[in-house]
């Protein structure tokens, strides 16, 4: 589908973007992340994930909590900052004026 | 018969088949140098081991207890490479050649950023906002040297609690002065050439040949005090010189200067001086006494921020290094009987500091978390520092 390798850059760029939309609806493990993400044409792997997440923190976007869970160590437990809400907000204004330009470009 | 490694990832031990470990050994080793620029290194790292052990949990049961070498490239396919989705970490990533150990050579995809090697080789100081606690000058100073950030941090709140208050104006100065690295090429600048890809090349491949951080800062850490030591003498001697002649500029106050003898002029300051110091000393002693039996201070009731010791050291630090200034203040205004003008400036010099010194104050207390975490971080860096040895241990047994 999404084969044409223009799109690669694209879709990294927008990694953050769907990542702070998924951590927004529901407080998850990197886990649940990945699996939501996978269903979609950003399928992502831990080795990309990791990072990424650490420097969302790092910028106040995201933070965690440590749960024990019943299997193995405790968990880290993403949720949304009040910098990270107002940057998805953001975002999303963005996107919304990023389509309606492509759409009012019109073929 | 195969040889089994076992090694330990986060904290639990794995069997696991020697060609199995190579790959695994190779992969968080490629993911450790991509990972030099990125100030959470050694979390990422942690987390990443987390993944892959639970991972290799799925290949493990009662009945076999070793993972083979086809079910790690299983797990590792999996986690994917390791890539540093930040732009400026990839123009370092990008410079650092792909070491032969690389575990999934041709599915890491070369980061669109890739320096040149040639602009790489120039080192500029800049200041680094990704993952600095202020303006990222120790980030910036700490990319600058190759040496650990946190120390770097260390050495200027010492410097900047010796000299009274001195190390924050050169923070703040630096703040100004020194740019912030915001391209990748600057980025890349500010690391100077790839101290990491120049290990990784001039090393032998081995799990135990890694860069000794430790060695490196010690011998920066003795150059530091070597110029320390200079510094002092000079101004030593240039007391023993300055005193008495009324044309000399007044003498810069020696490092360790507690109070000599007063000889109270007539410009004032002087008693002004003693008046502030005992004023302190009465505002010390309610507060030290308050701190001690936990009440609020001054309507505060800041035993729900900090711990109690915290709370009584900050109190002897904050009395010490105020008391300072304005001591200094009062040699200053003695000074300035020869010369007029310094009285004034040594005023405005330590209302600059109070001004300074309750911004710190000010981003300690809405900054508490971050102010904890740095303190963890001092705490990881000095065992470091001091040779403690890395957890992982590698050591080899046969199974049948």
């Amino acid at each position: 589908m999404a084969a044409n390798e223009k799109f690669g850059p694209m879709r990294k760029g927008l990694l953050e973007f769907l990542i702070l939309k998924v951590i927004a609806a529901d407080r998850v493990y990197v886990a649940d992340i990945l699996r939501k993400l996978a269903e979609t044409e950003f399928a992502t792997q831990e080795g990309t994930l990791y990072p990424l997440l650490s420097r969302m923190r790092r910028e106040g976007l995201v933070d965690y909590d440590w749960k024990e869970s019943d299997s193995g160590p405790p968990r880290k437990y993403y949720a949304l900052t009040a910098a990270g809400q107002a940057q998805l907000a953001e975002l999303v204004a963005y996107w919304r004026l990023i389509n309606k330009t492509i759409e009012d470009l019109g073929a | 018969m195969r040889t089994v490694n076992s090694i330990s990832l986060n904290g639990n031990v794995w069997q696991i088949e020697s060609e199995g470990y190579e790959a695994l050994a190779a992969y968080l080793k490629s993911a450790e140098a991509r990972l030099t620029a990125d100030p959470d290194r050694d979390e990422i790292l942690a987390d990443l081991e987390q993944a892959i052990a639970d991972k290799l949990a799925r290949y493990v049961s009662a009945t076999k207890n070793v993972v083979t070498a086809a079910e790690i490239a299983l797990a590792l396919k999996e986690m994917g490479p390791v890539e540093t989705t930040d732009n400026e970490f990839q123009a370092h990533a990008g410079a650092a050649p792909h070491s032969g150990a690389d575990a999934q050579p041709g599915t890491h995809s070369a980061p669109g950023a890739t320096a040149s090697p040639g602009a790489a080789t120039m080192r500029h100081l800049f200041r680094i906002r990704e993952g600095g606690m202020f303006g990222g000058v120790c980030n910036g100073l700490a990319a600058y040297f190759g040496v650990d950030v946190t120390l770097v941090r260390l050495i200027f709140v010492l410097f900047a609690v010796f000299t009274g208050g001195i190390g924050f104006a050169v923070y703040v100065v630096m703040m100004i002065v020194v740019p912030v690295a915001v391209t990748a090429e600057q980025m890349a600048a500010a690391h100077g050439k790839p101290f990491s890809a120049e290990e990784l090349i001039g090393r032998p491949q081995g799990p135990s040949a890694g860069f000794d951080p430790g060695r490196h800062w010690r011998q920066q850490w003795r150059d530091q005090r070597r110029m320390w030591r200079d510094q002092r003498r000079q101004w030593r001697r240039q007391r023993r010189a300055g005193y008495g002649f009324g044309a000399a500029p007044p003498p810069a106050p020696p490092f360790g200067w507690q109070g000599a003898p007063y000889h109270y002029g007539p410009h004032g300051y002087g008693p002004l001086s003693a008046l502030l110091q005992g004023l302190l000393l009465i505002v010390f002693l309610v507060a030290i006494m308050g701190a001690v039996y936990g009440r609020p201070l001054f309507g505060w009731d800041w035993t729900a921020v900090m711990p109690h010791w915290v709370g009584i050291v900050a109190v002897c630090v904050l009395y010490g290094t105020l008391v300072r200034q304005v001591r200094l203040a009062g040699y200053y205004g003695q000074v300035g009987a020869y010369s007029p003008g310094h009285a004034l400036m040594a005023l405005i010099g330590s209302l600059i500091w109070l001004a300074v010194l309750l911004a710190c104050g000010w981003y300690v207390v809405h900054h508490w978390p971050q102010v904890q975490d740095f303190l963890q971080h001092v705490l990881q860096a000095l065992q470091n520092a001091f040779g403690t040895a890395p957890s992982d241990s590698v050591k080899t047994s046969l199974s049948l």
